[in-house]
């Protein structure tokens, strides 16, 4: 799953600080030693949000209980959770969203989606459907095993 | 191997001393030294030599990681002639090493979001396995390649 160091072209992104490639298992770990995680789970994630929809964190809905947009403005100004996981969201709307984060706030950002986001502080690589299910389902397992 | 290390890349290293005054700022002192002007990082062993030298169990796991209880260590340095790469040391009294800031609220190591050239990378065993298979891959490739010239 990682054996993709260099998801794109260095200059590809928006800017030079692009997101660090995690395994689930960093994922998980900093899930675990972070204090007030938040998901936001999107509509486009198809079958592997169903392994995220009973964790034991915190989620918001996009767009059911808020828009994403105004999600993005109550995380940067309440400044309550440190760590945010993003899943299901429209890519280039995820990127803009978590472009407003990186610049405007100190939470750090994970992105759970099967494509790497080079505006994230951590992101998952690019990776087929099925690897991107079983890489969900070994998140939920090991993040459920204390 | 340890769940997780941190791993150098030397050649992307530029010497800037970013990750050094990070962990200054976190920890009051610096747990990484700098050996020609690079970082060297402790590689929690698994067996940890500091930890198993310890006349005074100071040193526990935390998450596989070894961690120093200050108020045990009575600053013997045996740990700092045990390690065999040097990444511990004692200064005022008490023995310093790299914790990957699982003693601080961090969720990540400080030293590695710090770092601006990507030198620094938090790696755990599942990723070497897929970091270890493309140049499994090569060394097939290049085998075949001379099978065939063989023949």
């Amino acid at each position: 799953m990682l054996g993709r160091n260099i998801p794109y072209q260095p200059t590809a992104g928006t800017n030079l600080n692009h997101a660090e490639l995690v395994s689930t298992k960093i994922a998980v770990n900093m899930v675990k030693r972070s204090k007030n995680p938040l998901l936001i789970l999107g509509q486009n994630g198809g079958k592997a949000s169903k392994y995220l929809e009973d964790l034991n964190i915190k989620k918001i809905y996009t767009p059911r209980d808020m828009n994403l947009l105004d999600a993005m403005k109550k995380i940067a100004k309440e400044k309550k959770h440190d760590l945010v996981l993003f899943m299901g969201i429209k890519y280039y709307y995820l990127a803009q969203a978590i472009s407003y984060l990186k610049h405007f706030s100190d939470t750090t950002t994970m992105t759970l989606d099967g494509r790497y986001h080079p505006n994230a502080n951590y992101s998952l690589p690019n990776m087929e459907d099925t690897e991107h299910i079983e890489a969900i389902k070994r998140f939920k397992m090991l993040l459920s095993n204390p | 191997m340890n769940p997780k290390i941190i791993v150098l890349d030397p050649s992307k290293c530029s010497k800037c001393n970013d990750c050094i005054v990070k962990c200054e700022e976190i920890h009051g002192i610096t747990r990484v030294k700098k050996a020609e002007g690079i970082p060297v990082f402790c590689m929690q062993c698994e067996n940890a030599p500091c930890m198993n030298i310890c006349p005074v169990d100071a040193i526990y796991l935390k998450d596989n990681i070894p961690i120093v209880n200050k108020d045990r260590c009575i600053s013997c340095s045996m740990c700092e002639i045990a390690c065999p790469i040097g990444a511990i040391y004692t200064k005022e009294r008490v023995a310093h090493k790299c914790t990957l800031c699982l003693d601080v609220d961090r969720i990540t190591p400080a030293c590695v979001e710090a770092c601006g050239d990507n030198a620094l990378k938090l790696i755990c065993d599942e990723c070497l396995e897929t970091i270890k298979e493309p140049k499994r891959r090569k060394l097939i490739k290049l085998l075949a390649e001379e099978w065939s010239e063989g023949i």
